[in-house]
Parts: C-alpha cells; structure tokens; sequence
C-alpha cells in the first residue's frame, strides 16, 4: 500500500504493447506502406550491388568491356598470399586500433576537460569543423602543412629555432604516421562531439549528489560519467569501426593530387581503389578489389555484432 | 587517526599539485588544438588572397593587398557556375528525397512495433557499414542498365540510396525519444497512422529532420567519389569533382594560391550554414545515435 | 451516454507471467461516475487504457451499450480520454488543440470554431485560444486536456489519474470543477486514481483494485462502512485501519492471551482479524476494564483538529507489515510519548476479517 510519491507514476513502468497493434487492424500493411520507399531504394541502391560485388569478387573482371571469369575463392587466395594486402590490412588495423585509442583518448580529454570551461560551445565548434570539410580540402591542408620544402610545420620549427627536428613528413617512412595525425586530428572533434552531447544529457544532481559524498573529479568520471553515458559509448565505439575501417577520400588525395598514391600508403580500401577503379585502367583487378570489398565489410560486421555484445548493458533511464 | 595529520597534509598536496597540473597541461592541450585548427583555416583563408610566387617564401605574411584575382581563377577551375548548379541540385534533391522516404520507414520502425522491426532496423544500419567505392562498379552497371548513367537523376537517386541508412538510422533514434502519449492522444481523437505522422509526429520531429538534412546534406555537398564514377560528361560534374580536378591539376599549374581560393570557396556554403546551425547538428546527431 | 460492462476481462502481457487483470466483472451504468483506485501497478490504467482501445484485453470482452468493443478501433469507439501529462500537441494552439478531434473527423470549420468556444468558455480558457501548451500554467494545460475531451460530446469520458501533475491547491478546485462538469454533461467517465480522496469524494461508484483483481465495487461510504476484504479496510481510510490478530472460541474473542470483556459479535471459531479505524481506538488507564490490551506511546501527531498517537504493542499481535496502532484522541487528553496507556476498542464499530482468507465476516 505504499502511495506512489511521484517517482514514477505505474503507468509509466508498464510494459506497453505497440498502439499499432490494433485489434481489428492490419499493422503490417500499414508499416508497409511507411516502409517501401526507403526500403526499395536502399534495396537498389545498396543491397543489390552489395550481392553484385561478392559475385564479382569470386571471377577475374578486368573492367568493363572485358568478359568476366568465375574462379571461385581464387581472389581470396591470392590476397592472403600478396604481400602488399597484408601490408594494407595491417595499416588498417593499426588506424582501427591505435588510432581509435588515441581518438578516443583525447576525446575523453575535452569531454572532461570542457565540462568546465566556459568557451566549451566555441571549443566544440571548433574541433568538430574538420567533419563538415571535404576530406579533398582537408588533404591539401594537411599537404601544406607537411610540405617538405615549405611546409607549415617545418617553417614553424625553423622559426622557432627547432629546425634539428624537421622532417620529410611526406616520405614514405613517416608517411603512414602523418596520415593517422590526421585522421587523429578530424575525428577527435566528431567523437569529443558526441561524447560531450552525450555528457550534457546526464542530469548535473548526480554530480552534485556524488561531489556532496566527496567524490574527485577523476571518480566523478569513471563512477558517473562513463556509467550513464554508455549508451553514447557503445554507439561511438561502433561509429569508430565504421568510419576506421571506410575512411578513405583524405588518405587517398594527401597520397597524391590526383594519382594513385604509393603503396606505402594504402590501407584496405584505398588498395581496393587501386587495383579496381584506379588509374592503371584498363587493366583493373575487379575481381580482387571486389574480394577486399567483401573482407572489408564482413570486418564491419563482425566487429559491430562483437562491439554491440561487449558492451551491451541494460538502458538507463534518467 | 592521530598520526596521519602530516600524511594527511601530503596527499593534500600532491591532490592539488595533481589537479593544478591536470588544468594546466589540460588547458595547453585544448587551446593547442584550437590555435592549431584555426591556424590552418587561417592560414589557407590568408594564401587564397596572397600571390604565387611568394605564399611559401614568406610562409607568416600577411597578404600584400586584398585582390580577388585568385578568385576568379578558382572560379573558372572549379567551373564553378556549372558545378555550383549540379551540385546544389543534386545535393538539394538528394538531400530532400532522402528524408522523404526515410522519415516515414524510420517511423514504422521505430514506432509501429512489428515483428521483424529491430531485425530491419539492423538490415538498414548495415548500409552505413557498406563502404560507397564497393558498390560503385555495379551500380554504375546497374543505373547503366535503366539508361540513368552520366545523368543528374541517376547521381541524384545514388545520392538517396548511400543516405537512406544513416538517416533512417539517426530519424529511428529521434522518434523514439518522442513520448508515446502524443501518438496515443491523437488515435484517441480518431486520427489513423498516416494522420497520426503527419499531423503530429512530423512536426515534432522538425529538429531531428533538420539536423539529419544538415548532416546528410554535407555529407553529399563534399562527397565526389560517386558523382567522379556515375557521370563522366563536364557538363555533369559537382563541385566536388571540381576541387579534386583543380588539385589534380595542381601538378602542371602550380597553381597554389588559385587551389586555396577553390578550397575557400567550397567550404564558405557549409561553414556558414555550421555556424548558423552547429547546435542543431550536434544535438541531432546524438538524439539520433543515442534513442 | 453509455454504459460499460466489462465481462471476465483478462490481460497478460508479453514476456510476463504474472496477470496484470484477471477477469475483471463489473458494470458501469449510463452517466455513472467511477472511480478506479488502487496501488500501483494494481492494472488500474491498464483497464482503463483496454476500454480505450490503446490496450487489447487477451480474453474478456469490454462491451459499450451492449455491444462488444474489443475490435473496434480506439477513435471509432466514440470514448475521450484525458492523459496524465495531459498530452497536448505542442506545436498546436489551444483552439487547435481542442478542436483536434473534430478536424480528424472533417467537421466544417465553422461549426468547429463555435463548438471549441463553448467548450472554452465552459472551461473559462476562452482568452487562452490563441496560446500554445508550453505558454500555459499546469491548470491551465489541464483544462486544455479536459477541452479536448468533451468538445465532441464523447459517450464516455476516460480520465488516467489526470490531477496528479497539480499542486494541491489546485487539486482541490479541480476535483470539485470535474465533478461539477460531469454532473452537468451527464456523462459516463471512469476515472482512474491512486489517491483515495479523490477516489471517496468524487464517484459515485468506486472500484478497488489490487494485483490485477477487483477488491470490492461499491459507493464510497459504503467502502468505508463495509470494506470487503482486509485489503480494502486498510486501502480507504487515513491513517489506515488498524488490525490485530484474535481467535474467537464460542463467543469470546482473544488477543493474544487476554480474552475480550465485550461481547463480540456472532461469529464462528477459529482466527480473525480485528480492524479498527484510528477513530474507533481509545486511550483508557491500562487498568481500566475498557482496556483489551496495552501499549506505549511511540509519537504523537498534533494536527490541530485531532491528535494520532502511535503506540507500540506486542509485535505477535499485529500483522507483519501492520506497525504499530494509531489512534486519534482529542488534542487535550493526550498522553506523553513513552507512557504506558490501556487501549480500548467497540467491538460494534469494529469490522471482522478471516484471518486465512481476509474475507469480511460481517455479511454472511
């Protein structure tokens, strides 16, 4: 006989049926015709060249005009014995993992950070800029800066009398390192981002209620934040494997204006833009990139079911 | 308890010393960064406007005069008059077509409680994992097929297909934040569910369909590498192709400070529209990856 | 008008064991005012939002004048419901607001506007129409809610505890102003609540549920006078009902080891329990004859009108969450906390439940 005192009402704790689910009404035609548009388009757009492309990745395909030849797992095969797509996959694990601790890390750092600070909206603007830039003008930027002879950063540490830590940043061994600089440098700002909305949506008592019990600020992270916000996490962390994985138009145009760039660059999907849709036409590798294409998406996937168990954790609600 | 007076005395120390050093390192990292991101764009503002012979001998000056020269010859690089146009239709079509159709399935997903809805809101996100240059070969194939090939209208519903998941994704996200006693409210006043979505779940759901036009509408307004495979005519080339035709021309030209003016030009559309709106995109993207 | 008769209504839901309805039998009359109460999760609003449409019962049927409703949709079912949170359209004004309904259903324009001004004048909203819900106060939304409700004349009215969200001022002006409009449009409404008061002062009938079950349908005194169960005794009524245990062997009731001077009433052997309202329980000297059994004063409650002075007794003659016994006093004869007091209880104004079914025993 306890009186609800307003903490939640019954009603709201009750496990709702669908209102859709009508007595009396079909629910399925109804979603149906919500569903259709979207559904058929994306059927066409993307599912079905999906199919096409783990077709192709099974025959020999020099590109169009040429007469495709099936040669079944031949394409994986020949990946797992090349060198070269051993050195792609490896950078692109290295971007997926070393990169994404670092991303996260520092977007942890201004979620933390900016939660008292009180230009946080100029900071937040700021940072998450490089995400509504074509990655092609943020390749030239990064190009500028890098430039051996007259690049920004050289010119900066000549300036400042450091010129004994210059570098050829563009050459091929620290090539690879100055594009992971600046993935780190674009998708800190989108994940800090999202990470920050996510924060501002826990309620401020439970800080003030966890600082009253003399909680740090570092407690306060791990006991309050990452707690309520893991919801948020979980889909970052799953955005992270998405966009790691695919990020492909500014490795591509800082490897080369407009060329190919050398392999010492290539990650997996800019390897499969090489050998299947590259300049070296007409004798494109279809079938192979394709095979990439296929590895490159049964990664996704499997990563985001894994991510998605790891993390999965009742919701809470606030 | 006596005894821990001077200990206490210490960890109060070091507790200081720790937070002071953590604001302080803290606050260098943050504003580091910003300087660093401003100085960039500042940088590539200030070169758009400097002459090529001397933007890297004298890498800190400031520009000897204002001369819009450089400006237009980003103009004529670009095409821009005929690439603004295709791309602002394209974009624009793109961008409205996408929330015509993912608006309504994101609904029936999110709300209309099915069996098999969480299955196809899966199948939908699985799109967003589904890396564009895969795909282009069939499609072009494909839209070659029904004679949509080096069109607008091809490119356009191409445009719609690569956006649909993360749209439907994000929309599903914004409804099921909304509180149910709305929809409840309105079957009870006699409205069926297409009334039920129009008259008020749409209008409710006007920020988050702001805030995924906006993302999906950058997304395409920078985006080159379908518009670069699906058409091939100059007369159908975006603005993004214009840019990557204007650095890959670089090579022969040198043309640097024409290249910068090409870049300022590109982003002006979409910065302004960021500082104008950035709340209502940043709040959107988390309503919608959060629900 | 309508009636409503729900007949063996059941519900389950999904994934859940436990029946948040079982059968549920009983008749609302045509412009009948009831009053559904009990704790939460008791499936109050679960009933209510089945005669609505928003629920489906898994058996039972729900039938409105006769005529089994169970298929037909929530908006052709000819009912109004007012939510909790009101659930106003926010991007709509007041008039469009109320007017919702009546646009769904193609009413000219004309005849629109004129019917949500009288409902507006009704609710004296008509300066408001203008305005948007988030302009508004909670009375006000509220009254908006209750526009919405009876501009097209419903044959029943649903309400779902729709007071809640006021303060307890308002409350109070809203209960009398609900009741009032009722009475006038003549209607039917079942009215959902978990506060008691509104329960006792504004139906005609009002139905006691508990754990998916129907305690007792009956007019409020009579709930008060006559509760059915141990469970109603101690739901209506505050401070709550107090109960001992007893045994009755050939007319002489005991509570614990001392027997009942009083005659108690007919009644077969076997255990009982005794419930007796706070008003019912007096402070005599522990020696007194009247005293059935002792206990110390634990607090004492001034509330100006009347005094509840809490005592503790022997916990084996109480129930396990039963506490201690309650009794109002006049404000002057009150004893001292920590005194030792003898209480005395009517076994004529005291109500005699089975202490294995907790069933009344009174009726039968």
């Amino acid at each position: 006989m306890v009186k609800s005192v307003g903490v939640l009402p019954g009603s709201m704790r009750r496990p709702r049926t669908s209102l859709h689910r009508q007595p009396g009404r079909s629910v399925p035609r109804q979603a149906g015709i919500f569903l259709a548009p979207a559904l058929i388009i994306y059927l066409l757009i993307i599912v079905a060249p999906t199919v096409a492309t783990i077709w192709i990745s099974l025959t020999e395909w020099k590109g169009i005009g040429d007469e495709a030849t099936f040669v079944g797992i031949d394409n994986y095969r020949r990946l797992w014995q090349d060198e070269t797509f051993r050195a792609s996959f490896n950078r692109t694990l290295t971007i997926l993992v070393v990169g994404g601790v670092i991303v996260f890390a520092c977007a942890f750092v201004f979620t933390m950070l900016l939660r008292e600070l009180r230009s946080r909206k100029f900071v937040r603007a700021v940072i998450f800029f490089p995400n509504i830039v074509p990655p092609v003008a943020l390749a030239i930027a990064w190009g500028v800066l890098l430039a051996p002879r007259s690049g920004l950063l050289n010119g900066f540490l000549e300036a400042i009398g450091l010129s004994s830590l210059t570098q050829t940043w563009l050459s091929p061994d620290l090539f690879f390192g100055s594009i992971m600089a600046g993935l780190i440098w674009i998708y800190t700002g989108f994940f800090a981002t999202i990470l920050m909305a996510g924060v501002d949506r826990v309620p401020n008592y439970f800080y003030e209620a966890a600082g009253l019990e003399g909680a740090s600020s570092r407690q306060l992270f791990t006991r309050v934040t990452i707690p309520l916000t893991w919801d948020v996490l979980s889909v970052s962390a799953v955005l992270w494997v998405i966009v790691a994985i695919k990020t492909f138009e500014f490795i591509y145009a800082l490897g080369g204006s407009g060329t190919d760039p050398s392999a010492a660059s290539w990650t997996l999907p800019v390897h499969m833009y090489v050998i299947a849709l590259g300049n070296r036409s007409p004798i494109l590798a279809l079938g192979q990139g394709s095979a990439i294409a296929v590895i490159m998406v049964i990664m996704v996937g499997l990563l985001v079911v894994l991510l998605r168990r790891l993390m999965r954790r009742g919701v809470v609600e606030f | 308890m006596t005894g821990s007076g001077a200990n206490r005395f210490q960890t109060g120390v070091a507790k200081r010393l720790y937070r002071w050093l953590w604001r302080g390192l803290g606050g260098a990292f943050v504003w580091l960064w910003v300087a660093f991101s401003l100085g960039i764009l500042a940088w590539i503002i200030l070169a758009a406007f400097k002459r090529n012979d001397t933007v890297f001998a004298d890498l800190w000056s400031l520009p000897d005069s204002i001369e819009g020269e450089n400006f237009s010859d980003a103009w004529g690089l670009l095409n821009l008059a005929r690439t603004s146009f295709n791309s602002v239709l394209t974009v624009g079509g793109g961008t409205f077509l996408t929330m015509a159709v993912s608006a309504p399935a994101a609904y029936a997903l999110a709300r209309m409680g099915f069996r098999g809805a969480g299955g196809l809101t899966a199948f939908f996100a699985f799109g967003i994992g589904v890396p564009v240059h895969s795909i282009v070969i069939p499609l072009f194939l494909g839209l070659s097929e029904v004679g949509l090939s080096n069109s607008l209208t091809g490119l356009t519903i191409a445009y719609v297909g690569v956006s649909i998941p993360f749209a439907v994704f994000l929309m599903t996200g914004f409804f099921r934040s909304l509180p149910t006693e709305l929809e409840e409210a309105a079957t009870m006043e006699g409205a069926k569910p297409v009334r039920v979505f129009f008259s008020v779940m749409l209008p409710l759901a006007k920020p988050g369909m702001v805030a995924t036009s906006l993302i999906v509408a950058v997304g395409l307004w920078n985006e080159f590498l379908l518009a670069l495979t699906l058409t091939f005519d100059e007369a159908k080339r975006t603005i993004g192709i214009g840019l990557l035709n204007t650095f890959g021309a670089m090579r022969y030209t040198s043309n640097w400070v024409g290249l910068f003016a090409a870049v300022v030009i590109m982003i002006v559309p979409m910065t302004v529209l960021y500082t104008w709106m950035s709340r209502r995109i940043i709040e959107g993207l988390t309503v919608g990856a959060t629900r | 008008m309508a009636s409503i008769s729900f007949d063996k209504v059941t519900k389950r839901f999904p994934g859940s064991e436990v029946k948040a309805l079982s059968s549920v039998s009983f008749d609302i009359g045509d412009g009948e005012f009831v009053v559904l109460v009990g704790p939460s999760g008791c499936g109050k609003t679960t009933l209510l939002r089945i005669v609505a449409g928003l629920e489906s019962a898994t058996e039972g049927r729900v039938l409105i004048d006769g005529k089994d409703i169970s298929r037909v949709p929530p908006g052709d079912r000819n009912i109004a419901m007012v939510f909790q949170n009101y659930a106003l359209f926010p991007h709509l004004t007041v008039e469009h607001n109320i007017g919702f309904g009546l646009r769904i259903r193609g009413v000219p324009k004309a005849e629109r506007k004129r019917k949500v001004r009288e409902a507006a004048e009704l609710l004296e909203l008509d300066q408001y129409l203008d305005r948007r819900p988030g302009e508004l106060s909670g009375g006000q939304r509220q009254r908006v809610a209750m526009g919405r409700a009876i501009v097209r004349r419903p044959a029943a009215f649903l309400m779902d505890e729709p007071l809640s969200n006021l303060d307890a001022k308002l409350r109070v002006e809203m209960r009398a102003e609900i009741s009032r409009l009722q009475r006038r449009l003549g209607a039917t409404m079942v009215y959902v609540t978990h506060d008691q008061t509104e329960a006792m002062t504004m139906g005609d009938r009002v139905a006691v549920l508990d754990q998916g079950l129907v305690q007792q349908v009956a007019p409020p005194v009579e709930l008060y006078q006559n509760p059915a169960n141990v469970f109603v005794g101690g739901f209506i009524g505050a401070p709550r009902m107090n109960l001992l245990r007893g045994t009755c062997r050939g007319g002489t009731l005991r509570i614990g080891d001392r027997p009942v001077r009083q005659k108690a009433p007919n009644m077969g052997d076997g255990e009982v329990l005794i419930g007796a309202r706070p008003e019912d329980v007096e402070l005599v000297s522990p020696e007194s004859e009247a005293a059935v059994l002792t206990g110390r004063v634990a607090l004492v409650e001034h509330l100006g009108k009347e005094t509840h002075v809490h005592l503790d007794i022997d916990e084996s003659l109480t129930l396990p969450d039963g506490g201690n016994i309650v009794a109002t006093s006049a404000p002057l004869a009150v004893p001292q906390e920590g005194a030792v007091v003898g209480i005395g209880i009517d076994l004529h104004l005291t109500h005699f439940f089975a202490a294995d079914s907790g069933l009344s025993m009174r009726a039968h």
